[in-house]
């Protein structure tokens, strides 16, 4: 191996070579420069949020949720309820996700927004309400859990803040 | 605390991204590397202050800055195997007018790298007339002719 195989001198000047430590510093600089591709393949592939292995996309019943299981801190996701068929009259957060997110956005706009046990409830108007988006700014880095219900039905939302 | 964990955080990772990156290419900061660095002091100013444009949150992020710095510039002075290991050591590229392939290629330095510091700093017209040229902590090439008998 080319690293190892650095030439040997003998200078007769004062300096202070460590040719050992050296050969270790390019071997790492080597292991550095594969890891960062290696990071960047990773965050190619959503790991680190906004990709394939983060969107996630939960069916129940007529209505699809769609969120994203890794977020960054204080980075704005959205989080997507999607239905065909049925409309979307309430959705109920569990306060354990509302603690961790601020919410910025909320499309179309609620009528009403109050709270049921460990719950927030937004209410909405009408009866074409097919498509309703949160978009959300998570505050707090780490695991975050939770219920939401959409006309109660229960999706299970679990994500990773990145710091 | 927070605040105190970012500046620690981010103090370390530029120090291993300036080690990656390698000591020559410091040195020899192209202007397209002057943007480069501009641009990860602009990332790095955001991912230390977030949203907290307060003037507290500023001088703290400073504090903590200067704070690490001087623990790390003490433990340097006490130990000469941490300040190897961060600084790196001076490492000889050419020998008696020989070129020393493998150091060279592992520094990322080239024979024109050497001889550009050889006419600018020595005035010299050939590798042959190079006793030593040196790496040195900092990324420069020194270089040390061969006195030449009158």
């Amino acid at each position: 191996m080319k690293l190892l195989n650095a030439e040997k001198v003998d200078p007769d000047i004062e300096i202070e070579e460590d040719t050992g430590l050296t050969r270790t510093n390019w071997l790492l600089q080597k292991v550095a420069w594969v890891t960062l591709f290696v990071i960047i393949a990773l965050v190619i592939t959503g790991l680190f949020g906004d990709g394939h292995v983060s969107l996630k996309s939960v069916t129940k019943q007529h209505f699809n949720v769609q969120y994203d299981q890794y977020f960054r801190y204080q980075s704005e996701k959205t989080i997507r309820i999607i239905s065909k068929t049925q409309t979307v009259k309430t959705v109920a957060i569990a306060q354990s996700l509302m603690n961790d997110f601020k919410i910025t956005q909320i499309i179309p706009t609620p009528t009403r927004s109050y709270i049921v046990g460990d719950s927030r409830v937004f209410e909405f108007y009408g009866d074409r309400n097919f498509a309703v988006a949160f978009y959300v700014i998570p505050m707090e880095p780490g695991t975050v859990e939770g219920v939401l219900k959409v006309n109660d039905i229960a999706f299970d939302l679990k994500h990773f803040i990145y710091p | 605390m927070e605040l105190v964990i970012r500046g620690v955080f981010m103090y370390l990772f530029l120090m291993i991204v300036v080690r990656v990156m390698g000591k020559r290419t410091m040195a020899q900061a192209s202007t397209f590397d002057f943007v480069l660095l501009l641009t990860i002091s602009q990332v790095t100013q955001q991912a230390l202050v977030g949203m907290d444009y307060s003037l507290t949150g500023a001088v703290i992020l400073i504090i903590v800055f200067v704070a690490v710095n001087i623990v790390f510039t003490v433990i340097k002075e006490k130990s000469r195997f941490f300040s190897k290991l961060i600084e790196g050591t001076p490492l000889i590229l050419v020998d008696n007018g020989k070129m020393l392939p493998v150091r060279m290629e592992q520094s990322q330095v080239d024979e024109e790298d050497i001889m550009l510091a050889a006419r600018s700093t020595q005035g010299l017209e050939r590798m042959n007339q190079i006793k030593y040229a040196v790496l040195e902590k900092d990324g420069l090439i020194s270089i040390i002719p061969i006195k030449e008998s009158a």
